[in-house]
């Protein structure tokens, strides 16, 4: 979808139209929920997420101006509700890892959620085993690092955007992701 | 990562004072970070997670129309309030300048001599040997000839 595409569709969603929502969701909802799958390390708290910020995005939709720039702003707000579900998880007492609690209350790893290994075809336990050797070698990196990594990577901003989002200097963003990657490559080569 | 975001990345880490093989090597394990992010495959979003999220947006649609819809009815309450007014305004004109309704009607009735007796009466007031016996007495006996002179009705006074 070109910018002009995008800025048809965006006047059509600050008219409320429901099928102009539906087409963003389309076109952004797949790298939105991989972001916050990364950013949270559970499907299910990723799927709250993503559905959060489609509502968040229908109250704030009629104050964008369009500039070619609708996926920055998008995973600013992406971003900032992340940051805010991470502080209110801090605030409650539990730990912004990449846990998350299973139906009987007790926590439980992403590896955890997934079936058994012998009832799952080849292709999905190789993507399980992937799923899982990033999202524990993510774990590992401090929260602010991995935000900022997983920002770069799924909604192409550049460093200065990222910086404004994260209110960092730049040279503190691009530090984080040089050695956010870095440790990311050690832990993913001792596995 | 494409051409441009390498050219970002360039541009960016040229713009910090740190020497040209810190600079290259730290292009070197950024891109060698986003090769080995990119062989992991991220998760899709299924057909249920997007029929929950189109729910959340249909149901949160309703609830901004039905929002909006008070706000709009007294906005357009406060439109039909502001007409009228002006309406009522502009085709009864209400005079609340006195000053503009003596003129009017003393020119209306000829009464170019009133405006000038008025203007008369103002200057003895202003005079410093002016009594305020002396200025009634003058103005009863101005305006009395005045009348006279004018040959209007006595009873008009």
């Amino acid at each position: 979808m070109n910018q002009a595409q995008i800025g048809q569709l965006i006047s059509r969603c600050q008219k409320g139209d429901n099928v102009a929502f539906e087409k963003l969701l389309d076109e952004y909802g797949g790298k939105l929920l991989a972001y916050f799958y990364r950013v949270t390390g559970s499907q299910e708290q990723a799927e709250d997420l993503l559905q959060d910020l489609f509502v968040k995005l229908i109250e704030k939709i009629s104050l964008y101006k369009h500039q070619n720039k609708f996926e920055h702003w998008l995973f600013r707000i992406a971003a900032n509700q992340a940051r805010d579900r991470a502080r209110k998880l801090t605030t409650r007492g539990y730990t912004a890892s990449l846990n998350y609690d299973g139906a009987d209350g007790e926590s439980q790893t992403m590896a955890a959620q997934l079936p058994d290994n012998d009832q799952l075809p080849q292709a999905q336990m190789m993507l399980r085993e992937e799923v899982d050797a990033l999202n524990i070698a993510l774990a590992q990196l401090p929260a602010l690092d991995r935000e900022i990594i997983m920002l770069r990577h799924y909604s192409q901003l550049s460093f200065k955007d990222i910086a404004q989002t994260c209110n960092i200097p730049l040279g503190t963003a691009l530090a984080k992701v040089h050695r956010g990657l870095k440790e990311l490559r050690k832990i993913l080569d001792h596995e | 990562m494409n051409n441009k975001a390498k050219r970002e990345l360039r541009e960016t880490i040229a713009s910090l004072q740190i020497s040209d093989d810190q600079a290259k090597q730290m292009v070197d394990d950024i891109t060698a970070g986003d090769a080995l992010l990119n062989k992991f495959s991220s998760p899709e979003l299924t057909t249920k997670a997007k029929q929950n999220v189109t729910d959340a947006i249909n149901k949160q649609l309703i609830k901004q129309k039905n929002s909006i819809a008070p706000v709009a009815i007294l906005i357009r309450i406060a439109a039909l309030f502001l007409i009228g007014t002006m309406v009522i305004n502009y085709v009864y004109k209400p005079q609340d300048k006195q000053t503009a309704i003596v003129n009017e009607v003393a020119l209306t009735n000829g009464l170019q001599a009133e405006i000038e007796l008025i203007t008369f009466e103002s200057a003895i007031r202003a005079s410093e040997e002016t009594t305020d016996d002396y200025f009634d007495e003058i103005s009863v006996n101005g305006i009395l000839s005045l009348w006279e002179d004018k040959n209007w009705d006595i009873e008009l006074l």
